[in-house]
């Protein structure tokens, strides 16, 4: 079972999940890069323009170990690469939970992503005028202050770090992405999570994918917020052993 | 709610007790009480002043719902789940979105309050205003951006020019070739005594103009691509060194030049380069030192190592023109008849440091002495 994280998180964000999963498979949790743990200098932003670069390093981690027939669960923007990997390598999943997902995040003619467009570009330009609020959160080292230790001692939010220049650029992918053409490609099994109330990916994102996902199940959560791995755990477990017996 | 004390007053009365209800209403700061949702169950009076609401409007709303777009999605993708997984998150900057469109800059914290099974059971959000602090780390921003945008206009200014002077001296290889021939040509030819004096000024001057040109492309070389280049031999460089030293004792008869060299075995250098090296070395000690003084060159091994130095007695190299001595384009004085570009002992200390040595000047009243030092083997 192969964990992938989204925007804003690292693989911390599965810890009270995938362990309950750990008796029945071998569980699979990595940074994306650029993301938590993971060698920012390895960052490479041509590659990671668009969601096809993430991919592609899916099906790498798989490749060296040897997953065939496993399970994707990806959160968010993550669950539209994990789409993306299983329709590039078919065999290598045989079933795929989509956490909270959206192919688009900007509605569109007959179709309601939960953002207009100017809403977007509000989001970016505030990315573009280093708004503190995301660099100060998600720094491991802003300034690197040798001559000041006693600052870099304790990291006061020490999850889910990332370089600022990173976070705006995967932000910028992930929201300007529209993965909706690649959904009729997909013949995986789908397990969709919706939450019910989540502002990033709303109910009619979720109905839309189940429409657009041959063969998938829609399981509408109790859970609100964006993350339903972190703020329910038990309902998000169940639901996915559910589709998983 | 509990008074919280009740000490007497300066005055000498009682002072109305503190309640920790007027601490929570009354502050600087907002303060939130939510479930484990988010979901607001009480909000102070400041908070509710920001927001530009009654306080008991926002009881159900969610600290995210009054944020601007950015900030809720940033909220959202990442806050909240920090707030899960780590059971706070502190120092956060964001915006309050008014009513009316209006942005407030402020700090949060939140802290959950668990119970004994980990469980959260209401989250803590503190809020303070951050207008001040915005305004500075945002003239801070606007000063880092202004300096890196002028550190790269110049860096790409700098590497324009030197690309432009390796094109030209590229370029002006053929013309002057071709000039070279033809003088070359109309040597052969019959010639008065006149044409031929004329001619060997032309061969004069079209020598100088190629070493120019040698210099200018060394130079450009040097700085875009990373060093001097240079083709290494293990050499027994006597030769080399006595050719130098011939030639300038023949084109300065009226100077004397000494020449103390013992190179008994191989050097693995480049030898035209160190012969270049002698030749920048000693034409700077005839031009710049004393105008009778003796030069002297000396060329041995020591251990391990190949030293050459040229020796002058002359006036002593002031000390602020020895710290930009081996810089490209200074010159000591510029004389009439100096036509170099400035380049000489750059060009010495590039072969220097590309044979793994080191070029070092000394300068006293006694004398100047320039000493070229590198190992005689490669490491």
């Amino acid at each position: 079972m192969l964990f992938a994280h989204g925007f804003g998180c690292d693989q911390n964000m599965w810890r009270f999940v995938a362990p309950a999963f750990e008796d029945r498979y071998r569980t699979v949790l990595f940074d994306n890069v650029g993301a938590g743990n993971s060698n920012l200098r390895a960052y490479d932003y041509r590659k990671y323009a668009s969601l096809g670069g993430y991919a592609g390093d899916i099906v790498e981690i798989a490749g060296e170990l040897g997953l065939r027939d496993a399970i994707f669960v990806g959160h968010s923007v993550s669950a539209m690469i994990g789409i993306i990997a299983a329709n590039k390598a078919p065999g290598l999943f045989r079933a795929l939970v989509l956490v909270a997902p959206s192919p688009c995040y900007i509605d569109d003619a007959g179709y309601t992503g939960g953002f207009t467009r100017a809403q977007i570009d509000e989001l970016l330009a505030s990315l573009d005028s280093n708004h503190l609020g995301w660099s100060a959160s998600m720094a491991p080292t802003i300034m690197g202050n040798p001559d000041r230790p006693e600052l870099g001692e304790e990291l006061t939010n020490s999850f889910c770090r990332t370089d600022p220049e990173i976070a705006k650029h995967f932000a910028k992918v992930t929201f300007l992405s529209d993965a909706r053409g690649i959904l009729a490609d997909c013949k995986t099994p789908c397990l969709i999570l919706q939450c019910s109330n989540d502002a990033i990916a709303p109910k009619a994102v979720g109905q839309y994918l189940h429409d657009k996902l041959a063969g998938s199940t829609l399981a509408v959560l109790n859970a609100t917020g964006h993350c339903p791995n972190l703020s329910a755990p038990e309902e998000t477990i169940a639901a996915m052993k559910d589709f998983l017996r | 709610m509990e008074p919280v004390s009740q000490t007497p007053s300066p005055s000498g009365g009682a002072l109305p007790p503190e309640t920790f209800d007027d601490f929570f209403e009354n502050a600087l700061s907002g303060f939130l009480l939510a479930d484990s949702d988010g979901r607001i169950l009480r909000a102070n009076a400041r908070f509710a002043d920001w927001v530009g609401c009654a306080a008991d409007e926002l009881v159900g709303t969610r600290l995210a719902d009054h944020l601007p777009v950015g900030d809720k999605i940033f909220y959202e993708t990442h806050l909240a789940p920090l707030l899960r997984m780590q059971g706070c998150f502190d120092e956060v900057a964001l915006e309050i979105a008014f009513k009316g469109g209006k942005r407030l800059p402020v700090f949060v914290n939140a802290l959950e309050r668990r119970d004994a099974a980990g469980a959260p059971m209401y989250v803590k959000f503190i809020i303070s205003k951050a207008m001040d602090r915005r305004k500075y780390e945002q003239g801070l921003l606007a000063g880092r951006t202004a300096a890196l945008a002028s550190r790269e206009q110049l860096r790409e200014a700098v590497a324009l020019r030197e690309q432009f002077m390796a094109i030209l001296g590229h370029d002006l290889r053929n013309p002057l070739a071709a000039i070279e021939g033809g003088v070359r040509l109309i040597g052969k030819t019959p010639l008065d005594d006149k044409a031929k004096g004329i001619l060997t000024l032309m061969q004069q001057s079209l020598a100088r103009m190629q070493s120019i040109i040698d210099a200018t492309m060394d130079f450009a070389r040097a700085r875009l691509g990373g060093g001097i280049a240079i083709d290494r031999r293990s050499v027994l460089l006597e030769p080399a060194i006595r050719h130098v030293v011939g030639e300038f004792r023949i084109a300065f008869p009226n100077r004397v030049i000494n020449a103390d060299i013992s190179l008994p075995e191989v050097v693995n250098c480049d030898p035209q380069r160190v012969a270049q090296l002698l030749s920048n070395l000693v034409a700077n000690a005839l031009a710049h030192g004393a105008a009778d003084g003796v030069v002297r060159v000396r060329a041995v091994l020591e251990g391990s190592e190949f030293v050459l130095s040229v020796a002058n007695p002359g006036e002593p190299i002031p000390p602020e023109a020895m710290e930009r001595l081996f810089q490209p384009f200074t010159r000591e004085d510029v004389r009439p008849s100096q036509q170099g570009l400035g380049l000489g002992l750059y060009i010495s200390h590039e072969i220097a440091r590309a044979h793994g040595g080191e070029l070092r000047v000394s300068s006293t009243a006694e004398e100047t002495c320039f000493t070229f030092r590198m190992p005689r083997w490669l490491p």
